[in-house]
């Protein structure tokens, strides 16, 4: 009897046992959930694994051996500069509400559950995802992540970019030159590995495969009615972060070919009268994928995805008209930041325009807007997008979110009713 | 309903100086100070004024400032009715600085930004975000941006950088170019006024019994609201003077109080809801170590003014990156020397960290202060607060009993000194 009470290890082993235990579990919850979803394709399985891979089997990145990790929390860091330095790039932004929690004893109060999660992972020390990390990179792009930079200095080799709030004028763009190339020094450090135009144009020819096939996706999805459920979409450019660009990019092609044959017998993934929905604001990380279920299992059809964890950070191209290895790195700079829809800059019109081209695009009819609580920027933003898109006569709805559950059901009576305004407003129409 | 809102705004500021003129009626120098604070109350100068440029907050550095422009009209948010009229265009959570800074920009009662330029620095997500907001309001705003760390060749490059091309927005606007000589002459007349600040400051401790807290601050802060700074210097340098005759001529027997020293966001008339509770509460402000002060301790030094403009620039850049409290830094390594410097100086009994709701970067600074400040031995009490007065009394409650926590562990010091 005795020995059932006996317990096993120190206090500190077996908060982590139970960190483990709470965090696999709600991985496992959401991985269920979307593979339940209706109409899955089968060259999803991979995506998810890379998610079950990381989440659930708690192991580390997916990606050749030896090759080194560098941890990055935003999508202004360029990928192809840790590629050329023969690291990995690993998109550490967190979405676990059991990171938050523990996060939620060391950041503020009023930090965002994104922050709160990364600094809970951190301080909680077990997940391999984030411990085997060489080198983290915090690009300055809010409050929360510049005082988060100096948390993670404390504990981890940090790298801060400094990314300017302004982005037109020439002098901006040679201050993200200048931080890149103190970037690429550190990269150096970790790797042994020197920058040079070989192994730049190298990893840029890397993930420009990956951009062709993301670019084939993206087309896919534009088809009508919807050819992929918007939360698989999520699912496999979430999986982006933890997977090696290689092996994303064949993953990506099996999936893209598989739609495609789909798509030309017929078999979508939506009815043709649901409601489409665009999904912008804050970021949505795994396994926090309240939102996008919630829209798809009450009746909406997810079309589009505006988020930096969706194809924000491999959307553009850099356009090298310099074949120098200088000239790689402007170009790098520019297509971190110049077409980057990121609410950081002062003038950020162009998130404006390019949500208008992807309502275009995607005929979508109605706009979801997350905020996590305590991303200011994303908040200041809300009310000029109310603005233009009243003048469209789309309808908009802000939801603010934490990372926990427990506003679910309120959520999803907000985003029925959502659908069902949609729904009537199309009648109306008619 | 317009009336009620604009009575509440000139209200606040009445009331707060009302209170200062009460306490501080032996205080003949102190008017000036008081009519100049509530000038930028009064709606027919609000309506009347036409400043040429409005800075908002106090991050880029006022050499420069003074070297492109002759009378910078500074605004430091402050104002409970300021920020009630920017409730419509921001979000909740948005910090009452930047809700009060953007309330006296656009708001139904008086437009000052006409033939302004505003300038600021984009050292927060707020202020960010707040620029956007002006442009869209068909408002003229020139902003440098501030680099996130402090001890890189980098970031020194890029802030006079920076410098450089926001004095050249600003002398374009005021026909006042930047020059050497002008630059000297700014940088010797701010070294002058944070002179007297320093030197007022240091008198008003040692005088404590003849005027209030509250009177200090309104004194050190007028120094953003006067229309000149010369002539703030020279009303400052009359009251020091004063304040060192009574000194010297009363002997006050006063009360033994705990000192404390307050810090994190600055605390902005009328706005001066944190002093009344701390005198309420039978304490006595040692010293206040926030962004205003850090900065008024700031000043190029004197070998230094007679280099070329380049390198005065370059030591405007390391002194501000180094030594200012800035939230816009990684590590706001500026506030958290200052801290230990006053500690030294001052012993205060206790730390009060003033967070204004939203501002998160003074909220991530608080361990490290907690830290620094156990090892010291000194108890710190976090209050967060905004504009509003309906949390004063449960504010005064924790206050007191704050207050009484310091008196007990000096009486237990007092009594253990005797013993030994």
């Amino acid at each position: 009897m005795s020995e059932i009470y006996t317990r096993q290890g120190t206090p500190e082993e077996r908060r982590k046992a139970r960190f483990l235990n709470k965090s696999s579990a709600t991985a496992i919850k959401y991985l269920r959930k979307i593979e339940d979803l209706p109409h899955k394709p089968e060259a999803l399985k991979p995506f998810t694994d890379v998610l079950k891979h990381v989440f659930v089997d708690m192991q580390g990145a997916v990606k050749p051996k030896g090759v080194p990790s560098v941890g990055t929390y935003c999508v202004m860091v360029p990928p192809e500069l840790i590629y050329a330095a023969g690291a990995m790039p690993v998109k550490l932004c967190g979405g676990s509400y059991t990171a938050f929690n523990v996060g939620d004893d060391i950041a503020p109060r009023d930090a965002c559950p994104l922050v709160k999660a990364i600094m809970g992972f951190e301080s909680i020390g077990v997940m391999p995802v984030y411990q085997e990390c060489q080198l983290m990179a915090v690009p300055i792009t809010c409050d929360c992540k510049k005082k988060l930079a100096g948390y993670l200095a404390e504990h981890r080799k940090t790298v801060t970019l400094h990314v300017p709030s302004g982005r037109d004028r020439d002098e901006d763009m040679e201050q993200y030159v200048r931080e890149l190339y103190l970037f690429s020094q550190k990269l150096t450090e970790v790797t042994g590995i020197e920058l040079s135009y070989e192994r730049l144009s190298w990893a840029c020819g890397m993930t420009a495969a990956a951009q062709y096939e993301l670019s084939r996706f993206i087309e896919l999805r534009r088809k009508y009615p919807l050819a992929i459920k918007g939360t698989h979409y999520m699912a496999a450019m979430n999986a982006i972060s933890y997977t090696h660009i290689t092996l994303w990019t064949k993953y990506m092609h099996d999936l893209c070919d598989e739609i495609e044959q789909k798509a030309k017998h017929g078999e979508m993934a939506s009815k043709e009268n649901r409601p489409r929905i665009l999904i912008t604001g804050s970021p949505i990380v795994f396994p926090n994928f309240k939102l996008p279920l919630l829209s798809e299992e009450r009746g909406g059809a997810l079309v589009a995805d505006e988020t930096c964890m969706g194809e924000r950070g491999a959307y553009d191209p850099p356009a090298i008209v310099d074949q120098s290895t200088d000239g790689i790195m402007r170009a790098l700079a520019n297509k971190s930041t110049r077409p980057c829809t990121c609410p950081t800059f002062v003038d950020n019109k162009r998130r404006l325009y390019r949500i208008m081209q992807m309502l275009e695009d995607y005929k979508v009819q109605g706009v979801i807007y997350h905020v996590l609580r305590g991303c200011l920027v994303y908040d200041y933003e809300y009310q000029v997008m109310e603005e233009e898109l009243g003048k469209l006569g789309i309808p908009i709805i802000r939801v603010e979110s934490d990372y926990n559950e427990e506003d679910v059901e309120q959520l999803r009576i907000r985003v029925e009713a959502f659908i069902e305004l949609i729904k009537y407003g199309r009648r109306g129409d008619k | 309903m317009k009336s009620t809102e604009h009575n509440s705004f000139k209200n606040e500021a009445m009331e707060t100086i009302g209170r200062i003129e009460t306490e501080n009626s032996n205080l003949f120098e102190l008017k000036w100070f008081m009519e100049t604070a509530l000038l930028r109350f009064d709606e027919s100068y609000l309506k009347k004024t036409r400043p040429q440029v409005i800075i908002l907050g106090n991050d880029i550095p006022a050499e420069l400032l003074y070297a492109v422009c002759d009378h910078p009209f500074y605004i430091l948010g402050g104002s409970l009715g300021t920020a009630h009229w920017a409730d419509e265009l921001t979000p909740r959570d948005t910090d009452p600085f930047s809700r009060s800074t953007l309330g006296w920009l656009i708001n139904p009662d008086f437009d000052i930004t006409k033939d302004a330029l505003t300038v600021t620095a984009t050292s927060s997500d707020s202020r960010r975000k707040l620029i956007s907001v002006l442009q869209n309001a068909g408002r003229k705003v020139a902003a440098m941006d501030v680099p996130p760390m402090n001890n890189t060749s980098n970031a020194i490059h890029y802030y006079k950088d920076q410098m450089v091309m926001l004095a050249e927005k600003i002398g374009k606007y005021t026909h006042k170019h930047l020059t050497g000589g002008n630059l000297r002459h700014a940088v010797r007349k701010v070294a002058r006024a944070h002179r007297q600040w320093q030197r007022f400051t240091v008198t008003a401790h040692t005088a404590k019994g003849f005027i209030s807290d509250e009177a200090v601050l309104l004194v050190t802060q007028c120094m953003y609201f006067a229309d000149s700074l010369d002539e703030w210097a020279l009303h400052t340098v009359a009251l020091t003077a004063e304040l060192e005759t009574l000194n010297k001529r009363f002997m006050l027997k006063q009360k033994e109080k705990p000192n404390v020293l307050i810090l994190g966001s600055p605390v902005v008339f009328p706005n001066y809801k944190v002093p009344q509770l701390i005198a309420s509460a039978n304490m006595r402000i040692a010293a206040i170590a926030d962004s205003l002060s850090v900065e008024a301790a700031l000043s190029v030094k004197r070998g230094s003014r007679m280099i070329s403009a380049d390198r005065i620039l370059d030591q405007i850049a390391q002194d501000h990156l180094r030594a200012t409290s800035s939230g816009a830094r990684v590590n706001n390594e500026g506030l958290y020397s200052y801290f230990l410097h006053l500690v030294d100086q001052l012993r205060p009994d206790g730390i009060v960290c003033h967070i204004l709701k939203g501002q998160i970067e003074y909220d991530f600074e608080l361990p490290h202060i907690e830290k620094a400040a156990e090892e010291l031995d000194i108890p710190v009490f976090r209050l967060e607060t905004d504009y509003q007065y309906q949390d004063m009394e449960q504010l005064r409650i924790r206050m007191d009993a704050f207050g009484e926590m310091l008196n007990q562990r000096n009486i237990v010091k007092r009594k253990a000194k005797r013993s030994a």
